[in-house]
């Protein structure tokens, strides 16, 4: 019921995500040295560990989240009230239907992060069957690690986009880009940690207590605003 | 048409509101519906009918005062939308989804939901099932919000303005189709309109607010039996019209106007006034709404 709420509003959003993804899966390619940080990928431990060409693979599927995660930000954003493709008016409906606020704007999120995770997965099981047919060998463990680490950062841009476009009218939704934008900046560091061999709790930290703000924001503003 | 269900005559009224202000709109408004009826709330443009039922919803709060449905008050809880069913003035639903969709969506949080009644009506209002909403017209609209709410099965509906855009057809199918609620299933109709023939052809029970207060508020039956178009004639042409009479039409030595008291009882009023009632016929709830909206 509340799902089947959730996929009416987001609909446009997701097939404008699903075309998005395919662009990115044939247009986008590396050879990614925005995920160097100073040291050439082959020459990081864990490059020196799988070899230069299987870290290049890595690359191929860590350098893709910070687009995927932008496109997945801008396009299943929202907190139940209104998305960049819905306006608010039918938020008046779906006050008036048994849920509560919180429930509303958690659902929502999950909704969006749980659509994102799906086709995350399904794109890199389409890469890994690419791979294998040309007679690679994936460096899956990493990549997984490179994802779940991408899932933070996805979860905090979604709830932060997610803040602006409940709070803000579409025109202003430019904002939400510039949020987005300023969270993209140490994407690529996080999700090449990997690479590095390290874990960067400051930032993690710092986007776990983005997202938690966030989502306080949503909550509290929906509570006040008037509809 | 009076309570459907004598065993909540204990249970507290359908819709309480108590000295409700708010900087727009009410302005110590206080009114009653009783459990079982339609009642209609009239008023003008800018009196304060929507923003008196989005604070009902928990959609806007009130400055002062207190709003409760069903015995639980506004905005406390939204549990209280598994016993209430509400049409919003802006009848917007998903743009993307389809009428067949919007049912299954809203269908799921109620389990008493009326599948059958829900097939009837799609029938009735000539809905197409497959239509996303953003392409309905504002008529559509109309009725799909109005089936939404109504096979809920819930105990109390409010609407605010049901049959706004729809044709002469689609308002007698929702005119029958709110009296059928009642006569069925005892459920409480609040709802607000802008036409008068509506409220007189339905509703027992009236609530009518001009500037944010309630100046009429009773069953109907009461008020028509009570309310009178007076046509009193004055012993002196230079006579002062006394407060009861102050809104009156004074042409010459004869006054004409409307008053909430029965011939005797206004007969009793005037009495040494130099004011003789001449005609006091029943007043139409037209009339008397014409009436207040007009004094000053």
């Amino acid at each position: 019921m509340i799902w089947q709420r959730h996929w009416a509003e987001m609909r446009m959003g997701v097939l404008m995500f699903a075309g998005l993804c395919a662009w990115f899966g044939a247009s986008i390619t590396g050879p990614w040295r925005s995920m160097e940080f100073g040291l050439p990928l082959p020459e990081t431990p864990l490059g020196l560990a799988i070899g230069a060409e299987q870290i290049l693979i890595w690359s191929e599927f860590a350098g893709r989240i910070l687009p995927f995660s932008m496109a997945a930000t801008v396009t299943l954003a929202g907190a139940g009230f209104r998305t960049l493709f819905m306006p608010i008016e039918p938020a008046v409906y779906t006050l008036t239907l048994p849920i509560s606020r919180s429930r509303l704007i958690l659902t929502r999120l999950a909704a969006g992060l749980g659509v994102a995770c799906a086709v995350a997965l399904l794109l890199v099981a389409g890469g890994a069957a690419w791979f294998t047919m040309r007679g690679e060998d994936i460096p899956l463990i990493a990549i997984m690690q490179s994802l779940a680490l991408g899932v933070i950062l996805l979860a905090a841009m979604l709830a932060i986009m997610s803040a602006v476009v409940t709070v803000l009218p579409a025109v202003w939704a430019f904002l939400g880009f510039m949020a987005i934008v300023a969270l993209a900046i140490p994407n690529s560091y996080v999700v090449s940690a990997p690479a590095r061999g390290d874990v960067p709790w400051l930032a993690l930290g710092a986007y776990v207590v983005a997202f938690v703000a966030a989502v306080l924001f949503t909550l509290s503003w929906v509570r006040t605003r008037e509809y | 048409m009076t309570n459907h269900l004598p065993a909540q005559a204990a249970a507290p009224a359908a819709i309480e509101v108590r000295h409700l202000t708010k900087s727009y709109g009410p302005r110590d408004l206080t009114f009653t519906v009783p459990r079982g009826t339609i009642c209609g709330f009239l008023g003008p443009n800018g009196a304060g009918k929507t923003t008196t039922m989005r604070i009902l919803m928990g959609l806007a709060r009130a400055g002062s005062g207190s709003a409760a449905m069903l015995g639980v008050p506004a905005g406390s809880t939204h549990e209280i939308f598994r016993r209430v069913a509400f049409v919003p003035e802006i009848k917007e639903l998903y743009p993307f989804a389809r009428v067949s969709e919007m049912t299954r969506l809203t269908r799921g949080f109620y389990p008493n939901w009326d599948h059958d009644l829900e097939r009837r009506l799609l029938e009735r209002f000539d809905l197409p099932v497959r239509q996303r909403c953003r392409k309905l017209s504002k008529g559509m609209k109309s009725k799909l919000a109005l089936l939404l709410a109504v096979c809920r099965r819930c105990e109390l509906l409010v609407l605010d303005e049901p049959t706004d855009g729809l044709d002469p057809l689609g308002i007698e199918d929702t005119l029958r189709l709110l009296v059928e609620q009642v006569a069925e299933h005892g459920t409480t109709v609040f709802f607000s309109s802008h036409q008068l023939s509506d409220i007189e052809q339905i509703a027992d029970h009236v609530v009518i607010i001009r500037r944010g207060q309630c100046v009429v508020e009773g069953a109907i039956d009461d008020i028509r039996q009570r309310w009178r178009r007076v046509r009193c004639v004055i012993d002196s042409p230079d006579a002062p019209v006394p407060a009861i009479a102050a809104n009156w039409r004074r042409e010459g030595r004869f006054l004409t106007g409307f008053s909430p008291h029965d011939a005797t009882e206004l007969a009793d009023r005037l009495a040494g006034t130099g004011i003789a009632v001449m005609d006091a016929e029943p007043a139409t709830i037209k009339e008397i709404f014409f009436d207040q909206v007009r004094a000053s």
